[in-house]
């Protein structure tokens, strides 16, 4: 399975990125990029976590997730600022259970 | 405060923050989706690695010239990898906002960028005994070549919209296809910009800067720069990042005032500009986050200062999310508000200090997470006055959040209390 994340410059999310890499199995591929970069990159990966400061692009997000067929979902600010990583993964995981 | 007027404040800052999400982060949604707008911010920030490199070229020049003599016999050189990077800093910028345009309308690549470089040279260069004028080319002519790129963008993807272009039978290989494509729009950009130049000698650059200046200079001053703050700072408490839009507006401003101060340090010139990408760095993460971490730290609860022990690296690194949203910081009656107070005293404070002298112009642009003293320092050529800022706001950032952090510690500590009798 591979989760991509992604905030505005890509560094607080690769701070996540790490924990979240302590927690999962190694056929887990996880990686972190920017706003500019994501829409390049989102065919590579089976979900998409986007960090809680961009949701005010909601509507767009929500949009380019349908056309594209990926689970998208924003990161729980919380969870986000606390790097709360196994929290973070599981609910990753459950988004691809559900397609 | 008595319980009552907390919660009758509490609920207007709900109210307030319910507001601002429900009704103002849509619009600045769609703000930022705009297409011109995302080609001008990604545009720009693509440069920014050729502007952070060529500020190391400058550094060398400075620091050899005033402080480390064994670097000295590099400055020639220095200089001049200076000067061919941000020097030439509107090169740079046509082709990135024209690569930025093709990704954003979907255009060819590399054809739009090569003719945007073209159009962008055509426009603002005449050849003489050999030899074109770098200033052409330079911080002057940076909004000269946003425009240049996004004109000459507009025009090849009218040619690909209307299917005006040169067919290849099939067979042709995509690479040659790709140029001949794009022959007939890059022959009317290029012929456009010629004739603006070569035949008509239209100085552009200083029409496009005479057009600009005074919004630009009405902008520049201490009350500006603190709503730009209080506002973006108001943003990012109900959990908007301010910075891809405001950004959007203000980096190109201060990119080029950069390049300004920089080339005025160089000359030997006074130096022009007080509002710097610098100055934002160090605005934005002092007062409100050093300061914050120190009263974590010296917290009783146990929570507070493992979260602080935590955030001490990205904050150092200028990235306050995880205060932001660990504490959290969003949406919290009790931090939202000194969170804005210290930033906006801060920048009110920090432009005070530089425009009555006390405090140097920064004249080098640092990669956007230098930590900041370190930014305070090199940022303004080795000055090391610029740490005054950092002294100074996170002072400030301490008078504010006191009161504010002892209540909501307080706030903390009972609820812990409560559990604990519920247990």
């Amino acid at each position: 399975m591979k989760i991509l994340l992604v905030c505005q410059a890509g560094m607080s999310t690769s701070l996540l990125v790490e924990k979240m890499r302590e927690n999962a199995s190694s056929d887990i591929v996880i990686d972190a990029t920017n706003v500019g970069e994501f829409h390049s990159k989102i065919n590579d990966y089976d979900v998409i976590l986007i960090g809680p400061q961009l949701r005010y692009r909601k509507a767009e997000y929500e949009k380019l997730s349908n056309e594209m067929g990926k689970p998208l979902a924003f990161i729980d600010p919380m969870m986000y600022g606390r790097l709360m990583g196994k929290e973070v993964l599981d609910e990753a995981i459950e988004l691809v259970g559900k397609k | 405060m008595s319980d009552e007027v907390k919660s009758k404040s509490n609920s207007f800052m709900e109210k307030v923050l319910k507001f601002m999400e429900e009704k103002l982060a849509p619009t600045l949604g769609k703000f930022a989706q705009n297409k011109i707008v995302k080609t001008i911010t990604n545009g720009m920030m693509g440069v920014i690695g050729v502007l952070v490199i060529g500020s190391f070229f400058l550094l060398i020049y400075v620091f050899g010239s005033n402080y480390l003599p064994f670097l000295k016999p590099l400055g020639p050189a220095a200089l001049n990898g200076y000067q061919l990077t941000l020097g030439i800093v509107g090169l740079f910028v046509a082709a990135s906002i024209s690569g930025a345009y093709a990704k954003e309308y979907e255009l060819d690549l590399v054809q739009t960028m090569l003719i945007g470089v073209g159009a962008f040279l055509l426009l603002t260069s005449k050849v003489e005994d050999g030899k074109i004028a770098i200033g052409n080319l330079g911080s002057s002519a940076m909004f000269t070549a946003i425009i240049c790129s996004l004109v000459s963008g507009a025009i090849m993807k009218f040619c690909k919209d209307k299917k005006i272009y040169i067919r290849m039978p099939a067979g042709v290989p995509p690479a040659i296809e790709a140029t001949f494509a794009f022959l007939v729009s890059g022959t009317i950009v290029f012929t456009l910009m010629w004739i603006v130049k070569s035949v008509l000698n239209i100085d552009v650059i200083t029409a496009v800067v005479a057009i600009f200046a005074p919004l630009f200079s009405a902008a520049e001053n201490i009350w500006v720069y603190t709503f730009r703050w209080i506002v973006g700072e108001v943003l990012w408490i109900v959990g908007i990042h301010p910075e891809s839009i405001i950004d959007a507006i203000t980096g190109p401003a201060t990119t080029q005032w950069i390049a300004e101060n920089a080339e005025a340090a160089l000359a030997g010139a006074p130096i022009p500009h007080i509002w710097t990408p610098g100055l934002d760095r160090i605005t934005v993460i002092v007062s409100s986050c050093y300061s914050l971490l120190y009263l974590m730290f010296r917290s009783k609860l146990k929570e507070m200062k493992a979260l602080a022990t935590a955030s001490l690296l990205p904050v150092l690194f200028t990235i306050a999310e995880p205060l932001l949203f660990g504490i959290p910081i969003v949406f919290n009656p009790y931090l939202s508000l000194p969170w804005v107070l210290s930033i906006g005293a801060a920048a009110f404070a920090n432009w005070g200090l530089t425009a009555i002298g006390l405090v140097p112009k920064w004249i080098v642009l640092l990669p956007w997470m230098t930590p900041a003293p370190f930014q305070a320092f090199l940022g303004t050529g080795g000055d090391l006055r610029g740490l005054i800022l950092v002294v100074v706001d996170f002072l400030i950032g301490l008078a504010i959040y006191y009161p504010f952090w002892k209540m909501y510690e307080k706030s903390l500590l009972e609820k812990e209390k409560e559990k604990a009798s519920e247990a």
